[in-house]
């Protein structure tokens, strides 16, 4: 009786144990043709931007799939799942490998606008840096520079720059070469400037693998701060390295009635961006959603200024930042 | 099938309870603690499994009568699980390495009823549980995706088969536990894994819930089991030498896998 309770044992415990072998798939292969299957399909199932786009995905298999099974090495097998991705033209496709990181950077075709040297030592100095927002009055107008949406704001560091300018006209909010972070951030200035609730931007998510497999547009709206708020004129200045969520914050700013954007357009970056992993441990991001303006534009290549300011050559020899001082004349007239 | 899913119900957590209440009750408190082995595929955000080795914890409530054993576990695992491509000399810099934080909870009743006693002595118990199940990833790797998971609540059928025996002259016993899922609700992510944070009025374990379905054995197929041996130790307290195995599989938006071996000593305080 003993030998038959163990061996009942025995045969339970050892079959238990190798259970999972029999159900359990293996690792896929890591072969370039398998890394560069999984990363095309991935992108063909999930990509939001296809149709907006005007991208034949299926082209660019045809064009990358012999090149990638050929490659000599990893860096060369790199440089071309690089070059197929960057057809997306999308600031939020990366792909990530230990070497290198790919990235899509169509600022650097436009005029950078913004020197924050000139910003630095002929008009704020006399500067307060209240947690991460630089602000100082600067000719009888409010000025707040916000660098980063990655950097946090606390909702006393708003309220307290918001007290000091409670008295101007106008308030001017700097995100040149703001390339994003966490939107959160942006909605703690815009609960401050708006004085009832505000549509503030739409979203719709890629539910399923086909090109049109979207979720319902969906409104997003935000409630005025109960605490400070301001209610005079407000101008954003933008440029073309403003992306994602700068380029929400300037979207929202779009549907505010005494707030302008100003500069250039931002370079948008309106898809969410998701994350995958290939069998060679590379990862890459890719867009999962479309963003909306509150009036229906999809603002993935960007979202237009208002009233379009470049930064003049002779301003700049002579220390002026044109697009700030076009904003403090806007506010002041 | 509303109809089938009731008596199902009734069996699992209300008949078989109410069999028998005047009977001698022993009763432990237990705290078991030991390793889980996990590995993980998740299609939402990997082409690869994910596996590692963590240290598990179990507070355990057991009670026993003559014919029926009742038990309450609240089981965790907190550690890492890494792909086989990680590689810790490329971690710490702007490349992420394929390893991620990993909390596994699940909280459990099973109520079983004894059904049979064989010649041998031993006896077969038939029952349900009731089971909350929590598996979550976190990897900054998966950008927006970085928070990956399954869990919910699910109702299962579960047997037990008991025996006893000697070894050293001790009288020991020898459980083995089989639980499969009836049905349940299961939470996953959307289908490409990114919580709506876009709308800051979605709160976040409203969004967390939000992505379930019903499940079955059929579209949930789970598997686990357990094998423990009873121990016995001065003052009537117990000590339980446990293995379990568990699996299971989802198919829906991705496919999502999942095994896990757990190695666990329970000391159980006899509490009446």
């Amino acid at each position: 009786m003993r030998n038959l309770t163990k061996k009942t044992f025995l045969f339970f415990t050892l079959v238990l144990g190798s259970c999972e072998l029999i159900w359990t798939e293996k690792d896929p292969e890591n072969s370039y043709e398998n890394n560069f299957e999984i990363l095309w399909k991935t992108m063909d199932e999930r990509y939001s931007f296809f149709e907006y786009k005007n991208i034949d995905w299926d082209a660019s298999y045809q064009s990358y799939k012999n090149q990638a099974i050929q490659a000599k090495n990893d860096l060369q097998f790199f440089d071309i799942l690089t070059q197929m991705l960057s057809e997306l033209q999308d600031g939020h496709v990366n792909l990530r490998s230990p070497f290198d990181i790919s990235r899509f950077q169509p600022y650097l075709d436009s005029p950078p606008n913004f020197n924050f040297d000139i910003l630095e030592r002929n008009y704020l100095q006399n500067s307060s840096l209240t947690g991460h927002l630089l602000n100082q009055e600067i000719q009888g107008v409010g000025y707040i520079y916000y660098r980063s949406f990655t950097s946090p704001i606390a909702n006393f560091e708003i309220d307290t720059v918001i007290n000091r300018f409670k008295n101007l006209p106008g308030i001017i909010i700097d995100i040149r070469n703001n390339e994003g972070g966490n939107p959160a951030n942006g909605l703690k200035i815009l609960s401050r400037i708006i004085s009832k609730r505000t549509n503030i931007y739409n979203s719709q998510f890629k539910n399923g693998p086909g090109r049109t497999d979207f979720t319902e547009i969906e409104k997003v709206f935000l409630d005025p701060h109960e605490g400070p708020t301001f209610t005079g004129k407000i101008v954003v200045l933008t440029n073309r390295k403003v992306y994602s969520a700068g380029s929400y914050f300037s979207a929202a700013i779009k549907n505010i009635d005494n707030a302008i954007l100003m500069g250039d357009d931002t370079g948008g970056g309106s898809g969410v961006p998701a994350g995958f992993e290939l069998p060679n441990g590379w990862y890459f991001n890719y867009s999962s959603s479309i963003g909306y303006t509150a009036q229906g534009l999809n603002f993935e290549f960007g979202v237009p200024v208002d009233i379009k300011v470049e930064l003049n050559p002779i301003d700049l020899q002579n220390n002026k930042d044109t697009i700030l001082e076009t904003a403090i004349s806007y506010i002041k007239n | 099938m509303f109809r089938k899913i009731l008596i199902l119900v009734y069996f699992l957590t209300l008949y078989f309870p109410s069999i028998g209440q005047n009977e001698t009750i022993e009763s432990f408190w237990g705290l078991s603690i030991g390793l889980k082995s996990q590995k993980i595929f998740d299609h939402v955000v990997s082409s690869v499994w994910y596996s590692g080795t963590n240290t598990y914890l179990n507070i355990n409530h057991q009670r026993y009568r003559i014919k029926r054993i009742s038990l309450f576990e609240i089981k965790s695992s907190i550690g890492s699980i890494a792909s086989r491509t990680y590689e810790p000399s490329q971690n710490g810099g702007r490349f992420i390495a394929p390893k991620s934080s990993f909390y596994w909870n699940e909280i459990t009743y099973t109520h079983l009823r004894n059904i049979s006693k064989l010649p041998n002595g031993s006896k077969i118990y038939l029952g349900g549980n009731i089971t909350h199940l929590l598996s979550l990833r976190l990897n900054e790797r998966w950008d927006s995706s970085m928070i990956n998971y399954e869990g919910g609540g699910f109702l299962n059928a579960s047997g037990l088969y008991s025996t006893e025996f000697t070894f050293r002259n001790k009288n020991l016993k020898g459980n083995f536990l089989l639980s499969l899922p009836a049905f349940g609700y299961l939470i996953r992510p959307e289908y490409v894994g990114v919580p709506n944070f876009i709308n800051h009025e979605i709160s976040f374990l409203n969004g967390f819930y939000g992505n379930g379905y019903f499940v079955s054995f059929f579209n949930f197929p789970r598997i686990n089991s357990r094998i423990w041996i009873d121990y016995p130790i001065a003052s009537g307290n117990r000590i339980q030498f446990g293995y379990e195995w568990d699996y299971y599989s989802f198919q829906n938006p991705h496919p999502v896998s999942a095994t896990g071996h757990t190695f666990s000593l329970n000391f159980l305080l006899k509490t009446k």
